[in-house]
């Protein structure tokens, strides 16, 4: 069942972060949310699993409306798995094995930690190993295996590339695509990584501005300028070349370029 | 989600108070303690608290603001009371149990030993509570300064004391952060056992303790980059001097410490 948002304003107390947004996310989706520092990113996708409570509007995970009282929470955070910003400052334990059974344990779940390394591309010798002996690319794949071996049935990550050199990068995002079944929710402010994704959500001053498959939304250049983002720079050189600057990666750009020489 | 009140935060203001040097209160602080352990009777003590009152009202600080810095000292007035009037020997004022009593001179010593403890208390926190955590811990190194001869590490205890302040706010926020990542993998600060939060505060701690490294040596090697190497030859950029203001605070306090000595 889907995550809907309706109407959804929140406020830290001064201005709102989040403005009358609106939005449906299907089982299986692959979205983006993209938008500048500060447009209310985080603080949306935190209502996703109920960290947050809306303060006006609905959202509402698989039929479970988060800010009706006695909502149970703990079944939202157990079907929507949210990997924070740098989450390899939250590991705890003493061994790989055991922080990533942590979430699992904690929601009277079995866990499978061979699966959920196996899915991150963590070698299984590193799983009696302590987490803060590993390197940082490492250090954030047990962090979101922890979250994985929860089997949440949507999975949302905060900027799960950010700090990570480009192959590692490259890497971890292939890994993510390769999950069945599962919703991904991608907040990033890289459109190449964005150009991965079925959908792409824009997000500017709290306010959803864009909801579009990126092909049609990396054609629209100008305004992209105007939510202070970029198109990816293929699509940048197509519309210079004059164009269709819809396209999704470097080759596809080339591609285009070749048949028009 | 959360909120901590520091006892003896600083509150901003513009009293007599606020505007002396933090050096003359550090030393006002310093003579007022000393003061309180020579007046060891009801009189000496009643001028004690007097001045206190007095320096209280000039502050102009809010009562809540006092009142919140005292309580968590009431249990050690109680303790402090019932114990002395029980373990004193001496007339009996009043027999509980047995060979359990309450004696005059214990009651006496107890109530002046609590009376010593609030006023005590009490002028700490018109100290930090009326200087700004810069000024106090520069002032602490003025006082601290002479003593460098004996082996005091003056800078480097000011130092330490404003880096701690600097770093309790960001502290915070982490603590923050980190709780919400480990109730997103479904931890649970806030129901269960009481052995069962105390456990349940293990996946906050390690993350704290293990960033508050991380964030220390990270700031040593950046002040490091910046050549800094403890006190040695350093500046100041607020320059700070003694006025009239100062010159009569310390003249009363002096005036104080005479009067109890004398009437003794």
């Amino acid at each position: 069942m889907p995550i809907e948002v309706e109407a959804l304003t929140f406020a830290y107390g001064g201005e709102a972060a989040i403005r009358d947004v609106t939005l449906r996310i299907g089982d299986g989706e692959r979205v983006a949310i993209v938008g500048a520092t500060g447009s209310g990113k985080t603080t949306l996708v935190q209502h996703f699993n109920a960290l947050l409570k809306p303060q006006r509007g609905r959202v509402t995970v698989d039929g479970i409306e988060t800010g009706a009282r006695r909502a149970p929470l703990r079944d939202v955070r157990r079907r929507v798995g949210l990997v924070f910003q740098f989450p390899e400052y939250q590991l705890f334990e003493e061994t790989v094995a055991a922080d990533i059974a942590f979430g699992p344990r904690n929601f009277g779940l079995e866990a499978n930690v061979n699966e959920a390394m196996a899915m991150v591309g963590l070698p299984t010798e590193l799983a009696s190993r302590s987490p803060f002996s590993l390197s940082g690319g490492q250090m954030r794949r047990v962090a979101i295996a922890g979250v994985l071996a929860m089997q949440p049935r949507h999975l949302v990550l905060d900027e799960p590339t950010a700090g990570l050199d480009p192959e590692g990068r490259e890497e971890l995002l292939e890994e993510l695509l390769t999950l069945r079944d599962t919703t991904i929710i991608l907040v990033t402010h890289r459109m190449e990584e964005a150009a991965r994704m079925d959908r792409v959500v824009v997000m500017s001053d709290g306010r959803l501005v864009a909801d579009e498959g990126p092909r049609a939304l990396f054609s629209r250049g100008e305004q992209l300028h105007a939510w202070a983002l970029r198109a990816p720079d293929w699509s940048r050189l197509l519309a210079m070349l004059g164009l269709d600057a819809g396209a999704l990666s470097g080759d596809e750009a080339v591609a285009r370029v070749m048949a028009r020489v | 989600m959360f909120k901590i009140a520091v006892i003896g935060q600083y509150v901003p203001g513009d009293s007599p108070v606020h505007r002396l040097d933090a050096r003359t209160k550090i030393l006002m602080l310093i003579a007022y303690v000393a003061a309180l352990f020579l007046a060891w009777t009801w009189p000496g003590q009643a001028a004690l608290a007097l001045f206190a009152a007095l320096a209280a009202a000039l502050a102009r600080l809010p009562l809540r603001a006092l009142a919140r810095g005292m309580r968590p000292i009431l249990w050690l007035l109680a303790i402090t009371l019932v114990l002395n009037a029980l373990m004193t020997p001496g007339p009996v004022a009043y027999r509980i149990l047995g060979f359990i009593t309450l004696t005059w001179p214990g009651i006496n010593f107890g109530l002046q030993m609590a009376v010593r403890l609030l006023l005590l208390f009490l002028a700490s926190a018109l100290l930090t509570l009326s200087t700004p955590p810069v000024e106090l811990t520069d002032g602490m190194e003025s006082v601290l300064n002479p003593f460098r001869r004996f082996g005091v590490p003056a800078h480097d205890i000011a130092m330490m004391m404003t880096i701690a302040l600097r770093f309790i706010p960001t502290l915070m926020t982490e603590t923050e952060r980190i709780m919400r990542a480990q109730s997103a993998r479904g931890a649970d600060f806030e129901h269960g056992s009481l052995s069962q939060r105390m456990r349940a505060l293990v996946p906050l701690l390690v993350p704290l303790f293990v960033s508050a490294f991380r964030r220390a040596d990270e700031l040593a090697t950046a002040m490091e980059a910046r050549a800094y190497r403890g006190g040695e030859g350093r500046t100041r950029w607020r320059q700070r001097r003694l006025g009239a203001a100062d010159a009569m605070a310390g003249a009363a306090m002096l005036a104080l410490v005479a009067v109890l000595v004398v009437v003794r």
